[in-house]
Formats: structure tokens, sequence, C-alpha cells
């Protein structure tokens, strides 16, 4: 054995605290969101078929625009219009935003449906690439299509925005999949409470295995693919838990871009989506926190539990990690952006939970963790560390890791019982445990690299080559 | 004694196609049920019915659009539909009217009244 | 607490979801075999809740109960006049209204929601007395819920009572009260009409019950709109339901609180001021809805090009002649809406 120096041990003791202080918060705001989602679902209001939902909301259902920006989506585009165009709601239009497609989207369009150029006047709030014109059918007196110079996701959104004159707008990616009754189950919020909420999210699923026809999904079925069935169990944590628990508190600070509802009057207010950021939909949510903070007007965002669309998860690992390493960039240029936020009184809880989640979690969470996995079996290996600090470690990394994983399980199969066969929930028990084995440390991994690429953006390095909306 | 008169019933609620059977089965139609636009368009092609009861708001292809393809196809031009929907404002009655159905029903509906209704448009059932 | 500790509370937790993880997916294969069997069973009861006739063979099955309400439930919703009224009387025979009364009774909120809600369509002794019990339930869903239930089927208590059980216009400020309100009036109007007049009722309940009588062609309620929203505060969030309402009875004697109203500091009583001057067909509000085409608001620019094509030739002769003219934002709000409705300028 080495006879280390006394502050060389310090220092290795201090290093281990360090890893599992944070680890430790980590797991504690689990638990707290575990116990908060589950009050949350418990007093949920009730599931109803859609056709009760329709016979009980549709009259006083403010009308929807729907969103749906599309950039090259030659392929599927026809498919998709015709699915929103049956979504049931009683008072919707459908805006499809051609985002200067290279391909023939538009053209498919204007053919398919019989668009006709039209005039219409329309807000110019908030700022976008130029619209080249918009077309309108006849025979479908709800569809509008706007064509527009390109400008990524966020600049055609907002283009839809300024066109939309509905009270409510609904964003969507070019590959969601809505359930039939979203809309009715999403707005339920605005009816109740008309006078608070602005912004409603919903659960997103992943529809990878899953039989899919014409834009619908037909049959829930687990993929075979591990990557995929670990996505399920994450997307189950991160919307089951994270943001159900974090909307009872009130203090939600993310809503999906594949499915978010917002009250367009206050999205004008606050600009719009931002340019230049690739974590736009979570950036919208904050500004809006601040805007109504600021203007210390009473409001609530609401997180309904029931599923309301899927979309399709990347099974492959370059692609997957190319993705998480953009949402953590995002995550951490709205952090940046809006650090004033952080433990300020000023903006309540948002500040102090909201802010401080994502401080814990994304910011310093993946650097220290990641540490962790290099210093502590090091340190302890080399004598420096005690036994009591490795198990202690192990403890925070792996099996709080399985416990969250599983009680997420455990809330879904208590409360939705979304999956139709006992086995899936065997195959996702076991997925739920594996997962801490080495997809964990990989996602973390995924995550400095969008630290490395967000700071490197922040040193003026990095280049904007971003056109289309990427749908990894 | 004739064939009985046939019906196509085209729901997405698989409940209220139960209830149809039941319903025109007893006062001797011949029920086909379709559960979306789809299933409909090729029921309605591979053997064409005498009526067709219609649901707006259903999957895929909705009501409408179906009510549209069979105005536009000239063997099916003339079938009598009725449009049986919960979408029940002014401008969706006038809407499907003008689209062409032949009457129009909204949900919650008087099963005796749906089934007069079909025989003021087909004749007795058999 | 030491950091051993750590570890074994960890490993404690870990093994106990396990542990309950796995008795769910037992409870599951479970569930599943009597899942079948309930099909099954289902498939036995429509017929007989659809049949009217063997009331006594509906009630020998030996169904659970809450099969029965659930499937009778939704039987009844999809039906109307004789036939819901048959199967909810056959569903009563066999059980199912007291299960529902059960239900009501027990279980988390979103149980007692659902139940309540569904009782609606049961009209005897015992499910009215559980409706009314369950305006005091302590969820507001279940009052609401309960309160929907009963104004549907003819039983509903007193407007002003409702409005103290529900906190209406205090706690209690879901869209859902028009519907609630609307149900009442359609046996019970003039109690929603008093509700308007009645000084100590909250604006946005007001606004409500305006709301579910303004398809009521009462004409007699034009006056006391005109006055109420004389006297609103001209940034309050309900005038513009009380000016919509004043452009949907489209009645001269709305005209001088919307005209008062073109003028009000807040961008959305202009607009709905505009929208209801046109539906109305105040003509002399044309040069006004002009001058508003340069309104900083588009909302109140759109509505006013929209008023202005419905007041028709004189309107549309103002839009021609600003849209002809220099002054933006008025001239592209004029150029637009004439295009949008397809008139040449």
């Amino acid at each position: 054995m080495i006879e280390w120096q006394p502050w060389v041990i310090t220092m290795a003791t201090t290093i281990a605290w360090v890893v599992i202080i944070t680890g430790l918060l980590q797991i504690g705001l689990y638990i707290v969101q575990l116990v908060y989602a589950a009050i949350s679902l418990a007093n949920r209001p009730p599931v109803s078929r859609s056709s009760l939902l329709w016979q009980r909301y549709s009259d006083r259902a403010p009308p929807i625009a729907v969103l749906a920006p599309a950039f090259n989506e030659v392929v599927t585009i026809v498919e998709s219009v015709n699915s929103l165009l049956s979504l049931q709601y009683p008072q919707m239009e459908v805006v499809v935003i051609n985002d200067g497609s290279t391909d023939e989207t538009l053209e498919r369009l204007i053919d398919q449906f019989a668009l006709q150029p039209v005039d219409r006047y329309y807000d110019l709030t908030v700022r976008h690439a130029p619209i080249r014109g918009l077309y309108a059918s006849p025979r479908i007196p709800n569809l509008l299509v706007i064509d527009k110079e390109n400008g990524g996701k966020s600049d055609a959104l907002n283009a839809g925005i300024n066109v939309a004159r509905s009270p409510l707008f609904c964003s969507i990616d070019a590959d969601s999949i809505l359930e039939s009754d979203a809309l009715l189950r999403a707005v339920r919020p605005f009816i109740e409470k008309p006078d608070e909420v602005i912004a409603v999210g919903g659960t997103i699923r992943l529809a990878n295995g899953s039989d899919i026809h014409a834009g619908r999904v037909t049959r829930v079925r687990l993929p075979r693919n591990f990557l995929a069935l670990v996505q399920i169990v994450e997307y189950l944590r991160a919307f089951l838990m994270a943001r159900l628990a974090l909307s009872r508190m009130q203090a939600l600070t993310v809503i999906s871009g594949a499915f978010g509802l917002f009250r367009r009057r206050l999205v004008l207010e606050v600009g719009g989506y931002s340019h230049g950021t690739v974590g736009e939909d979570m950036e919208l949510v904050i500004k809006l926190h601040r805007h109504m903070r600021e203007q210390e007007k009473p409001y609530r965002i609401e997180f309904i539990p029931e599923p309301v669309c899927w979309t399709e998860a990347p099974g492959d690992l370059t692609i997957l990690g190319r993705q998480r390493a953009r949402w953590q960039r995002g995550s951490l240029e709205t952090f940046v952006k809006h650090k004033d936020m952080l433990f300020n009184p000023r903006y309540g809880r948002i500040g102090f939970l909201g802010f401080g989640q994502i401080l814990v979690v994304d910011v310093l969470g993946p650097v220290i963790e990641v540490a962790g996995y290099i210093l502590v079996p090091l340190l302890w290996s080399v004598g420096l560390l005690s036994i009591e600090y490795l198990l202690a470690y192990l403890a925070i990394t792996f099996t709080f890791g399985i416990f969250v994983s599983v009680a997420t399980l455990i809330l879904e199969e208590v409360e939705l019982r979304r999956f139709p066969k006992p086995t899936d929930l065997i195959v996702l028990t076991v997925v739920a445990i594996v997962e801490n084995f080495g997809y964990r440390q990989l996602s973390n991994f995924w995550r400095l690299r969008g630290l490395w690429q967000f700071l490197r953006k922040q040193q003026g390095w990095g280049q904007m080559t971003r056109r289309g909306f990427q749908r990894a | 004694m004739s064939t009985p008169v046939r019906v196509l019933v085209c729901d997405d609620d698989p409940l209220l196609l139960e209830l149809l059977e039941f319903r025109l089965a007893a006062k001797g139609f011949d029920v086909q049920a379709a559960r979306d636009g789809g299933e409909a368009m090729q029921l309605l092609e591979s053997k064409p019915p005498s009526a067709v009861v219609l649901d707006a708001m259903m999957p895929f292809i909705d009501g409408y659009e179906v009510l549209r393809r069979i105005r536009e196809n000239p063997t099916l031009k003339a079938l009598p539909v009725i449009m049986l929907t919960a979408r029940k404002q002014e401008k969706d009655i006038v809407g499907a009217l003008e689209l062409g159905a032949s009457d129009f029903l909204a949900k919650p509906f008087i099963p005796e009244e749906l089934v007069a209704r079909l025989i003021r448009l087909t004749g007795p059932a058999q | 607490m030491g950091l051993l500790d750590l570890w074994d509370i960890s490993l404690a937790l870990a093994a106990l979801s396990l542990a309950i993880m796995t008795a769910l997916v037992v409870g599951r294969f479970i569930t599943e075999r009597r899942r079948r069997n309930i099909l099954e069973q289902r498939k036995l009861l429509m017929p007989l809740l659809l049949g009217g006739k063997k009331r006594t063979a509906l009630t020998e099955l030996a169904v659970p109960k809450w099969l029965l309400a659930a499937l009778s439930v939704e039987l009844v919703q999809l039906v109307r006049g004789d036939e819901r009224a048959q199967i909810a009387a056959a569903a009563t025979d066999a059980g199912a209204a007291a299960e529902l009364q059960r239900q009501a009774r027990r279980g988390s909120a979103r149980k007692r929601a659902s139940a309540v809600e569904a009782l609606a369509y049961f009209h005897d002794d015992k499910s009215s007395e559980t409706l009314a019990l369950a305006l005091s339930d302590k969820s507001p869903d279940v009052r609401l819920a309960a309160a929907m239930a009963l104004a549907e089927s003819g039983r509903a208590p007193a407007a002003e009572r409702l409005m103290e059980t529900l906190g209406l216009g205090v706690s209690e400020n879901s869209m859902l009260i028009v519907s609630l309100f609307q149900k009442i009036a359609a046996y019970r109007p003039a109690e929603i009409r008093d509700l308007i007049l009645l000084p100590t009722v909250p604006n946005s309940v007001k606004a409500a019950a305006i709301d579910a009588l303004s398809a009521s062609q009462d004409y007699g309620l034009v006056k006391t709109i005109n006055e109420l929203a004389l006297r609103t505060d001209p940034s309050s969030e309900d005038l513009p339901r009380f000016l919509r309402a004043l452009g949907a009875f489209s009645h001269p004697g709305g005209a001088p609180a919307v005209r008062h109203c073109l003028s009000a500091p807040t961008w959305w009583v202009r607009a709905a001021a505009a929208e209801a001057a046109g539906r109305i067909g105040m003509s002399d509000t044309a040069f006004k809805l002009g001058e508003m085409l340069s309104d900083p608001d588009w909302w109140v620019r759109f509505r006013a090009g929209e008023a202005l094509v419905r007041l028709g030739s004189e309107g549309k002769t103002i839009l021609s002649r600003i849209s002809k003219g220099k002054a933006e934002p008025a001239r592209s709000a004029a150029r637009l809406t004439l295009a949008e409705q397809g008139i040449p300028a």
C-alpha cells in the first residue's frame, strides 16, 4: 500500500462526496417527482370514451389551429394531412407550412387537395422567413397551406402562428402521429380553467414496433430493438414521472415539440419561437413562464398524462447519440439564456423548482456523473477511498436507478395500463434494470458531447447547417 | 320471398356497430359493418349495398370524404346515404346535405327513427 | 446515517420495486384470463339489455355488476328517446343503478365523477338522492358532474343554490358552466335570466348565463345585456362575451354598448365591439370601423375589416377607398380583406 499524503486523501474524499451528493440530489428529486406523479395520476379526471368527451366538450371547445411544418415530406405529406383532417375536433383548421422544401411537397399537396392560391389577411407580429404564397382548397374549407422560404422548424411554426386565426394552436412535428381524440383530450384544461391555462402538453409515446396504418397507431406492441425498448422506459420516466410531477407543482419547463397546445395570443406576446436555438420547444415554455411572472398574472401550464401523440424513436446508436447531444445543447442554451431566473424569487417556483431541476439534472448531473465513473473506482482501487464510498457510489449509479425506472413502470401499470400484454411488462422491467448498466453511461457521454458542442458554439466556432427539422 | 335489403353501417365505435347490427337485423336488414372509411370504400366497391349509414368522424378517411367519393362514383352516385354523427352544428348538417347526404341524424339518436328513415329510402327491408 | 446505509436503502428500494412489479405481472396474468371470460359475458349481456322483454334473464345472468353498469351506461349514451328509457329501465332492474350509486359514494374522485355523470340517465329516487348528495362532494369535479347530471335530467336544484355549492365565478370558472346553464334554461329559462339581473352575481357567471341564452332568441335580453355592457369596466375580460352575445342577437337594441366599446382602451374589447357592429349591421359605425383599420392591434384591424364587409356596399366602399390609400397598416388590412372575400377593390 502506498502512503498517501493527508491532503490527497482529503481531496479524494471531497471528490467522492461531491459525486455522491449530486447523485443523491438527483435521486431525491426523482423520488419527490414519483410521489407527485402518483398523486397527480390518482386525482386525474376520468378518462372517458371519446364519444363521451365529444358530448361533454364539443359545444364549448375553442377553435384550434393545428400547425404542421413540412420540409421535404413528399412521400408522407398526403397521408399526414389526411390523418390530421380526420382528427375529432369540432372547430379546427389544419395549417401545413411548407418550409421551402426542395422536393415536390408543395406540388403534391396542390395536386391532391386541388389547392388554389388565396389571399388572406394575416398578422405580422412574429418574425419569420418570407411567405411566398397561401393555398386553400375549395373542397376542404379547414385546410390551409403556407408556402414559405426555408428557415427551420421554429421559423415555420412562427409563420403558422401569424397566419392562424384560432385562439389556440397545436404545434406538432412532421412525423408526429396523433391519437384521433388528442385535441379533444388536450383542450380540457383550457375549458375547465379558461382564465388561467395558457399551454398544455401531453404524453408522447414511442411508436416503434407498433402497427401503424395511414397515420394512425392501430395496435400497440413493443419493438424488438433494444435501443427502442430502452427509450420506451426513458419516455415513461420523462413524461409519466418528471413532466407530470412538475406540472403538478406548476413548474413544468418543457412541452414537447411533438405535441403542444398553446394560447396563440400569449405566444405572440413573447415573440413566438426563438430562432437559432435547438431547444425552441423548451425555450418557448420558459419564455411564457417569464412573461406571466413578470406581468404578475395568475396562469397555469398543464400536462395531461394520457398519451396523445406517437413518434418514431431512432433505432441506431449514431442517430440517437446525435439527438441526445442536440437535446442537451438545447437545454443548456435555454438555461444560459434565462440564467437570471435561477433561484430568483421574482420567478417563484419556476426559478427554484423548474430551474433547480434543470441545474441538477441537465447542467451539473451529467458532468459530475461521468467524472464519477472514472474517478471513484480509480481512487478506490489505489486505496484513497474506503469501500463505503464505492458502495454509496454504486447505489447512486445503479440501484437507485433501477428503483426509479421500475417505480415508473409500476405507476404506469397501476394507473394507465397501456401495454396490452403481461409479457410486455416483463420485458420492460428487464429493460428498466439493464439500462442502468451501459446505456445510462452512454447517454451521459452523449450529453457531455452536447455540452462540448454548446461550449464550442458559445465560442463562435460552431456552424449552423440546420435546414430541415432533423427528425432523428 | 325477396332477398333482404343490404345496409352498410360505418362507424368507428364498435358498440354502436353492435347496436345497429342488432336493431337492423331484427327489422330484416342484411347488415354489413365497417370500422373506418377505408374499409367502407372497399366494401362499397366489392359488393355495393342498397343504403349506407355513415359516421362523420372516423380514422383514415372520414365520413365526408367517403360521401364525396360515393357521389363522384358513377355506379354509386344514387346510393342512399344517411349521415349519423355527433357533429350536429348547423354548418355540419348543411355541409353534409350539400355534399349529397340523403338524410341526417344526430347522435345520440333514436334507433326507431333511423329504421323508419332507412325504409323511406330503400323500401321495406325484405 | 452512514454511507453504508445508503447502499442498503438503495438495495431495499430496488428490491421492493421489483417485488411490487412481480406481483403486478402475476396479477396481469390472472386478469388476462378473466378478461376473456368478461368479453364472453359482455356478448351475452348486449342482446338482453337491448331486448327489453326478457328482463328476468338479465337478472339471472351472473355477470359482475361493474360490467353491467359500464355497458349499460355506454349503450344508454348512444341513443335517446324511448330506447334510452328502455335500456335504463332494464339496467336498473338488473342492478346497474345501484352499482353506480355505490361507485358514486366510494372510491377515487375519478371513479366518483364517472359514476355521477352516468347517473344522469337513471331517474329513480335512489339515484336522485345520490346525485343530490354528490353536490356536496369534496372534489369540485364531482360536484360539477353532479350538477350537470341533475340538470341534464330535469332535476337541477335552483340556480342560486348551484352558484353557492359549486362556487361559480369564485373557485369554479369552467366553460362547462355555460353547458350547465343551457341545460337548465331548456326547462327553467327564467332562473338563468334572473342571474343576469341580480347585482350580486359575478360578471363571469353573468357572461355564462348570457352565452347559454344567446341562442334563445329572447330579445328581451338585449336591453339588459346592453346596460350591463355599458356598466362593465372596459378592460374586463367578460365584456367581449357580452358584446358577442349582442352580436349574436343582431338586434339594434345592443347598438349603444357596441358603439361605446368601439373606443375601449383594450384590444379585446375593441375587436369584439367591431365584430358585433358588423353583425348588428350598424351602418353608422362604418366611418369609425374604417378608422379602426389603423388600430395598433391586428385582431382589431381584422375584425373591423370583417365588419365593414358585413355592412354591405357602404362598408365595401370605405374598404376600397382605404385600400387605394397610402397609410399603413390600414391599406393592407383593407386590400387583403377585400381580396380574401373575393371582392374587387
